[in-house]
């Protein structure tokens, strides 16, 4: 099969702009790992978008970084469109997350349980 | 016989949810039985406590008793009227009240749209479109957050008051989980106290979900936005009581154990900030 560029848009996936839950952002992983698997590029469109959590982003992208690797991820995943400011913000943070998370999933557990009582704090 | 338990004034503070958790423990090995909550000595309720209410009204149903509330002054019975604990005509879908409303896990659009018109169609002079936007997004993570965290076989329970003179609306989901110290041990087979598993779960990066799906993050975009709009964050689970305002974190612990976890926002409504100016990131550099 030869490589095309893909779009996959929330809205259309969701049926609506209220992309919220994490079941929806399973419906829009489904179709992002059936891209990337058949070698394909794709593109998120963001239109239409007029609620989002990170628990949906999560489980739509975030989960990739579990799947692939983080260079493969970054030469296939093309740029947003139809992206607002506060939709690639919460990508970018989502997408940084998880590749933490999957760096090291054991290590960073086990830092993160021994963070318990330390008073650290996040910082802005 | 019936049960009866006497309750006082009910604010947004540890006596408070103590008086609530001391309804569900006098009442959880009670079965088939008329309790009747006695209202006599009540003055004042935030309405919005009304969700951390049912949320202790419905496990107590399980058990097939049939609860009353007793001798409630016409104010208070007023308040509860409209913002639907008590059953009535009277609640309202008006107004500067967000009923008492309930959601199963899987219901987060339901949600997402029941916030959306209530705070759509009421009238705040002085909210500016982002901060509305961060309110939306604050208390769509909230809900999130307790559909995947709380394991829990009751409803998610929603409640809001708009107090206009005050420019402030108070928003309250309660979830009858296995809070968040229950979440930990699940995940890191490990006790923690209450509010250790509060401060740990406010701390940035930290989820108790495990697998394939990353998390940890919604509660801290709350907590961002609370600080930013010198509001309040509330947060009690089982018998931990957190609070930041101004971005001064308070913990207090409680006598009893409340049997969820209830989370709380207080907006200033006239924060005239632009959430919207934060730079966006570099689409080319986002994966």
């Amino acid at each position: 099969m030869a490589m095309a560029d893909v779009v996959i848009s929330f809205s259309k996936i969701t049926g609506s702009g209220v992309c919220v839950t994490s079941q929806d952002g399973q419906r829009v992983y489904a179709q992002l790992y059936e891209a990337l698997a058949g070698g394909h590029r794709v593109s998120l469109s963001f239109s239409g978008v007029t609620r989002m959590t990170t628990a949906f982003l999560n489980s739509a992208v975030g989960q990739l970084y579990g799947e692939f690797p983080a260079d493969e991820i970054r030469k296939r995943m093309l740029a947003p469109i139809d992206a607002e400011p506060w939709h690639l913000s919460r990508l970018k943070m989502v997408n940084d997350r998880a590749k933490q998370y999957f760096s090291n999933k054991e290590a960073y557990n086990r830092i993160l349980e021994l963070g318990i009582g330390s008073g650290k704090d996040e910082h802005h | 016989m019936p049960v009866i338990l006497p309750l006082t004034d009910l604010n947004t503070n540890p006596g408070s949810f103590d008086q609530i958790s001391s309804i569900y423990h006098q009442c959880k090995n009670v079965f088939d039985e008329q309790i009747e909550v006695d209202l006599g000595t009540v003055r004042w309720i935030d309405a919005h406590l009304s969700a951390a209410i049912m949320c202790v009204v419905t496990k107590i149903q399980k058990n097939r008793n049939v609860i009353t509330f007793t001798n409630s002054s016409p104010r208070v019975a007023d308040i509860l009227r409209r913002n639907g604990l008590f059953q009535s005509n009277l609640r309202s879908e008006t107004g500067t009240v967000i009923p008492l409303t309930w959601f199963g896990a899987d219901q987060g659009i339901d949600y997402s749209n029941f916030i959306r018109r209530h705070l759509n169609r009421m009238k705040f002079p002085k909210m500016t479109e982002s901060l509305r936007g961060k309110i939306y997004e604050g208390l769509d993570e909230v809900f999130m957050n307790a559909s995947i965290h709380s394991n829990s076989s009751t409803s998610i329970f929603a409640c809001g008051q708009f107090f206009p003179k005050y420019e402030r609306i108070d928003f309250s989901i309660t979830d009858g989980g296995i809070g968040i110290s229950g979440a930990f041990k699940q995940t890191f087979s490990r006790d923690i106290s209450a509010l250790d598993a509060i401060e740990w779960a406010m701390t940035d990066g930290n989820t108790t979900r495990v697998g394939d799906i990353p998390g940890g993050l919604g509660l801290k975009i709350l907590r961002r936005f609370i600080r930013l709009n010198s509001g309040r964050f509330i947060v009690v689970s089982r018998d931990g009581y957190w609070t930041e305002q101004n971005g001064i974190a308070e913990k207090r612990q409680l006598s009893l154990d409340f049997p969820g976890t209830v989370v709380t926002i207080e907006v200033n409504t006239a924060d005239p900030k632009s959430y919207d100016l934060v730079p966006a990131p570099n689409p080319q550099d986002l994966w």
